[in-house]
């Protein structure tokens, strides 16, 4: 207890603290305790924090994302356009699917209207059609 | 320090000067420091200790640019006063959410303490200080820092913590005014 502060204190306020830390105070350790408490320190001292292994690794793998997002022609071949072929993805993107189905029927309008005949059919047989009609 | 514990803290590393130093630390500030966390945690044992262990591991830590030797203790009491504060307030919002477990409880054991009853009484009446009460009231008149010091490790000017204590006092004479144990049979 510390004596300086206490001498400001009243004889009768001086005892009622005096008595509250005699009352509110943990009982002491024994030896077997505070081995125990030094045995877990040391092992906590010597335990490195698992984020601190994992953080190497995921530096690493960070640092690659961010390689392969800036680099895009490493990303692989560039698959071939197919107009034909539509990703959906399990949401249903509406307006891939609204975009696709433009292209098809204005293709197939072009298809069966603003061609003639013998621009759909090959040569060979167009010669044939020439030569009979 | 037990001869066990000697041997415990030797697995640390080499007896390197920051292990020399760490070493007394731990071996003279162990009692207080599990004392000092257990007083300011309302007389949870087992977290007393982790606070202390974690307040140790952090001066461990930041012990290689520490210099002033002087300074030691009242570094390390700032540290383990801010650990406990980080606990009651994580405990605080872990209550909120799920309740208060039992782990957390004050564990007094009654084989070990004289009277558990006002121990649990005094734990009450230190809960509903404000912060700034309680801690100048713990590290004062139960742990005999001088307000100087109590002021270093609050973060406070020493006239705040003049301030706290006697508002302390007062509400901790007048919330266990019916306690004999404390007021030697007066009536206050």
């Amino acid at each position: 207890m510390n004596e300086r502060q206490r001498m400001d204190l009243a004889p009768e306020e001086q005892a009622f603290v005096e008595r509250l830390a005699d009352h509110y105070a943990p009982p002491t350790m024994t030896p077997a305790r505070s081995a125990a408490f030094d045995r877990r320190l040391a092992e906590r001292l010597t335990r490195r924090a698992p984020w601190r292994v994992a953080m190497p690794a995921m530096a690493a793998v960070a640092a690659a994302a961010l390689v392969w997002l800036a680099v895009p022609w490493s990303h692989g071949p560039t698959p071939p356009e197919s107009p034909g072929v539509v990703a959906v993805d399990g949401n249903g993107d509406t307006a891939t699917v609204f975009a696709a189905y433009d292209w098809f029927t204005s293709t197939a309008a072009v298809d069966s209207t603003d061609l003639g005949e013998d621009d759909v059919l090959p040569e060979d047989y167009q010669a044939i059609s020439e030569f009979f009609l | 320090m037990s001869d066990v514990g000697v041997i415990s803290l030797d697995m640390v590393a080499g007896a390197t000067d920051r292990e020399e130093r760490f070493r007394a630390l731990v071996e003279s500030h162990r009692e207080r420091a599990v004392r000092l966390a257990w007083r300011l945690l309302g007389g949870d044992r087992s977290a007393a200790e982790d606070v202390a262990q974690d307040a140790f591991l952090r001066a461990y830590r930041g012990l290689a640019r520490f210099r002033d030797e002087a300074r030691l203790d009242t570094w390390f009491y700032r540290i383990l006063v801010r650990q406990a504060e980080s606990h009651r307030r994580w405990r605080a919002v872990r209550a909120l959410w799920s309740g208060p477990s039992e782990d957390e409880a004050a564990d007094p054991s009654p084989a070990e303490v004289p009277d558990p009853v006002v121990q649990q009484r005094i734990a009450t009446a230190l809960d509903r200080l404000p912060d700034g009460q309680r801690r100048a009231f713990v590290l004062v008149h139960m742990e005999g820092f001088t307000v100087e010091e109590s002021a270093v490790l609050m973060g406070k000017a020493a006239g705040t913590v003049k301030s706290h204590l006697h508002r302390a006092l007062k509400a901790l004479r007048a919330d266990l005014a019916d306690l004999r144990e404390l007021t030697g049979g007066n009536r206050t």
